[in-house]
């Protein structure tokens, strides 16, 4: 799956010279190429599917005509399709009047690759069905209420290749997933539940233990005929899955500066002041090694670094895409992404997460009279204009006296005005954990992969 | 290329049959901020799609069947190979054997693309980015900080093994719009996306209106009291609320186990005390953002009843599960076409102490298989008894689909909301509010 990066040399070459090209004419233009390679498997207990990931291969031009950017991208990544778009790009698009100009950076030429442990293309294909046949039979047979059991796994190699006038990049970065799904039944109604993970990293992900398998089968089990919560202001523990939803929703999108620029965060008036307990630290960061979101350099060839967004309860920096960094004179961040050569530049997250603390989640249950522990995250939406937070969790444990009960609620969804929630962290424990499928959307589409993650966490917030 | 592939596949004795799907997709694209241009695109992109079929017996004798999916891009020049780990792959594979779709069948004279984009899509998006600008102008109070079009033409020929060779062409049109209201120095948003097939389903000025109104109501908005009371959901979420009912109707769910439906028996545990749910699969919906001609499998779109008066009548199925079920095959889900309820919008709306109505969730996916929903409220109005309205922003509901519907009324106004048509509103009558 991953290739000698030197196959890549007729392609670079073709691109410098379009990007060459098209700045006779336009002060700035760049090329990004963008193909998947790799295979799906599902095995439920009636079907086998294995599939190859489509391919979505294809080459953007990017020309700057000196007030906006016009972009060609198509499928067509022969020598012949690109200087097409190049000769039409030229004959097409209008040079205007400048009001800004782009930066290329200083001159770098790399080739990366993502590191893993176990390469998904040494073992054979009936290997990796028996072992994922395995999972699923052991989790099949773990409850009487299972009806239904099925494992998904993918494996996909995402190449990228970066050309403007001062850089020539290429990454190959292998992610993997392997996910075990059950639906339990009482008859009247189901409940389903996963495990595993998705990250960038290889076939060692598929290392699924029994005692894992075990707890999804009893915690679906667990949430058959459970009520819903009493709406009301908890005393709250998130698990990292949960922190990281809030990371995410709370200040991953509103730094995104792209929306600074539309005036649509309402972070830009906060900069430099408090915005969080002083025990809050959050940064994204798409140089954390192995995550989802993790990649060497962004789809504008910044090479990936961490961002610290909040120090000590303070928000420090915004994320950037070039556009944005330029207009509003904001630092470079490698947070400029694109779905794929098909779909526009944003500002987006990578691996974004709260920092760690000193105090363990045992002391943070013993600390809580009433309250509710939310051990898992599984969705949310962001509301950076008015500070808006909606994260949800599949359901939330009761704590009383300082301790864990038998009572279960669901479903969970937290929602509030994110500085008064931000603010109410009273305790974050030492270890963080990543979480979730890696997949975002800006609003409701163009979709990228991000990490989430952080600590168990210990606030206040309104549940319903 | 689809000449070459389909040579190399009749030719293979390996392979026992195979459909492909040549699709062109163009979409063009314009991003506009306040009175500027942000970015304009254009997007070319062709590939084409193969499942390839492979059947050999198990010790029992039986025949058993492999299926394999691959894409070959513009400029692939490992096809054979491609083929040929196609191959290997479907061997792997001891799944029940079902037949491809037979040729001869009348696929309905079904136009699902607007002329004007198809031929002009500059042009349109000009028109729009006019239409909007005009608009616009009108509200001193209002500034548009983002609206992005993306128009899309795509062209797909389905061809497979027992001789099918149709196409179908279709176009999509996606508004991402942003309003900012500034009331009193202070800047209050309203955002929406959402997709119409076509100019004459696009109803920029009317639309338009509605989103002012969002934006202008919410600098002055409250968050509702918590406590149960009644809710009735509009607008996009709608298409989403259903999903529940579309999934245990799937053939494919009682074929895996998962299934709670049975055809003939009720799909709610207890009898409805409001209106009864029925429920269409409906790929001939005019301007539905479902509608097909054909499916993936090449089977013509039909409108087929699923749900009727709270009883399943049949599973909806491709070809694929009808096979394995035994039963007639209704092609993949359409849009999903609600009957409308008796109780025009102006009572749906009467409160005898409040309701609630939600125009739009910050989020809203309630959980296909066991029904749970949440969603916090981005645009909604409480109507008092008194007559009062308030604009309400913040605060949740939460609940489960399967539960609430059993105490629900449906509008007898009907609208369409992406792939939806159906009642303009849903009313459940006791839900949980989340809020002050």
């Amino acid at each position: 799956m991953i290739i000698d990066p030197r196959e890549f040399s007729e392609l670079k070459n073709h691109l410098s010279e379009a990007v060459s090209d098209l700045e006779k004419k336009y002060s700035y233009a760049e090329a990004f190429f963008s193909e998947e390679e790799g295979l799906s498997i599902g095995v439920s207990d009636k079907e086998t599917n294995i599939n190859e990931i489509p391919a979505r291969r294809g080459v953007v031009l990017n020309i700057f005509n000196g007030s906006y950017s016009c972009e060609i991208a198509t499928s067509d990544t022969s020598e012949k399709g690109i200087a097409s778009i190049v000769k039409n790009a030229c004959a097409t698009i209008p040079l205007t009047p400048e009001k800004y100009t782009l930066d290329p950076g200083n001159r770098l030429t790399r080739d990366f690759i993502s590191s893993f442990k176990q390469n998904p293309s040494e073992i054979d294909l009936p290997s990796k069905l028996a072992e994922l046949e395995s999972i699923r039979q052991k989790t099949q047979h773990m409850s009487k209420r299972v009806v239904s059991t099925f494992v998904r796994y993918s494996e996909k190699v995402s190449r990228k290749i970066f050309v403007n006038r001062h850089r020539q990049l290429t990454q190959q970065l292998l992610r993997t997933a392997c996910v075990p799904v059950v639906i339990v039944s009482d008859g009247m109604s189901s409940k389903i539940n996963h495990a595993g993970n998705g990250k960038t990293a290889g076939y060692e992900i598929v290392n699924i233990s029994d005692s894992i398998l075990n707890q999804m089968v009893e915690e679906a089990e667990s949430l058959l005929g459970i009520p819903p919560v009493e709406p009301g202001v908890y005393t709250l523990i998130s698990g990292p899955g949960l922190s990281g939803v809030i990371a995410h929703e709370a200040f991953g999108h509103g730094v995104e500066s792209d929306l600074f620029l539309k005036r649509r965060a309402k972070a830009v008036e906060f900069m430099g002041k408090s915005v969080a307990s002083p025990l809050v630290n959050l940064y994204d960061s798409p140089a954390w090694p192995g995550e989802a979101g993790s990649y060497f350099f962004d789809d504008e060839g910044v090479i990936a670094s961490e961002t610290c967004i909040i120090e000590k309860g303070i928000l420090k920096r915004a994320i950037t895409d070039h556009r944005s960094s330029v207009l509003l004179n904001l630092p470079r961040t490698a947070n400029g992404r694109r779905e794929s050569f098909a779909k526009k530049v944003y500002t987006r997250m990578s691996n974004t997460y709260f920092g760690r603390g000193a105090q363990p989640l045992d002391d943070m249950i013993q600390s809580i009279d009433r309250g509710l522990f939310l051990p898992k995250g599984s969705n949310g939406m962001e509301d950076p204009k008015n500070w808006g937070i909606q994260a949800e969790s599949p359901y939330a444990v009761e704590i009383k006296n300082g301790k864990l009960t038998d009572r279960k609620f669901a479903p969970i969804v937290i929602t509030g005005f994110v500085p008064e929630l931000l603010k109410s962290i009273s305790m974050v424990g030492p270890e963080i954990e990543f979480e979730g499928m890696g997949i975002c959307q800006k609003g409701h589409k163009e979709q990228v992969h991000v990490a989430i993650g952080g600590p168990f966490m210990k606030m206040r917030a309104r549940v319903g | 290329m689809v000449d070459k592939i389909r040579s190399l596949l009749e030719s293979n004795p390996e392979i026992h049959a195979w459909k492909l799907v040549h699709k062109y997709t163009r979409s063009d694209q314009l991003y506009l901020s306040f009175n500027d241009r942000e970015a304009e695109r254009c997007s070319h992109t062709a590939s084409t799609q193969v499942t390839l079929f492979t059947r050999h017996r198990n010790t029992k004798g039986q025949y058993l069947q492999g299926s394999t999916f691959f894409e070959v891009p513009e400029n692939d020049s490992r096809l054979e190979q491609r083929i040929d780990n196609a191959i290997a792959r479907s061997r792997l594979q001891n799944n029940e054997p079902y037949d491809l779709t037979p040729s001869g069948l009348t696929y309905p004279e079904f136009n699902d693309a607007d002329s004007e984009i198809c031929q002009n899509p500059e042009k349109v998006l000009k028109q729009l980015e006019t239409r909007l600008h005009d608009r616009a102008a009108s509200y001193a109070k209002l500034s548009i900080p983002s609206s992005e079009f993306f128009l899309t033409y795509e062209k797909q020929r389905f061809l497979n093994s027992n001789g099918i060779d149709v196409d179908a062409e279709r176009t999509k049109i996606l508004w991402d719009i942003v309003l900012l209201y500034r009331l009193n120095g202070e800047e209050s948003e309203f955002w929406n996306i959402f997709s119409r097939q076509g100019l004459s389903y696009f109803h920029l000025e009317s639309d338009f209106e509605d989103f002012v109104t969002y934006a202008e109501d919410a600098t002055h908005t409250a968050i509702p009291k918590s406590g149960k009371c009644p809710v009735i959901i509009t607008g996009d979420a709608l298409h989403i609320l259903f999903q529940y009912f579309i999934f245990h109707s799937a053939a494919s769910s009682r074929y895996n186990n998962a299934a709670l439906f049975k055809p003939g028996a009720p799909v709610l545990k207890n009898a409805p005390a409001g209106d009864p749910l029925t429920m269409f699969s409906n790929p001939q919906h005019p301007g539905g953002s479902a509608s097909y001609r054909f499916d993936g499998d090449a089977l013509p779109g039909k409108r087929i009843p699923i749900i009727e008066n709270g009883v399943l009548r049949q599973y909806w199925a491709t070809k694929q599960y009808a096979d394995y079920l035994g039963i007639e095959p209704t092609g993949d889900f359409g849009n999903i076409e609600i009957s409308s309820g008796s109780t025009p919008w102006n009572d749906l709306i009467k409160a005898t102490d409040r309701v609630i109505l939600v125009v739009q969730f910050s989020t809203f996916d309630p959980q296909p298989i066991a029904g749970d929903f949440m969603g916090e409220i981005r645009v909604g109005y409480e109507y008092r008894a008194n007559g009062e309205v308030i604009p309400l922003r913040g605060g949740s509901i939460s609940g489960n689909v399967a539960v609430s519907m059993e105490n629900c009324r449906f509008s007898k106004e009907m609208a369409t909301f992406d792939h939806y048509y159906g009642p303009r509103g849903v009313r459940f009558e006791s839900i949980q509010v989340a809020g002050e």
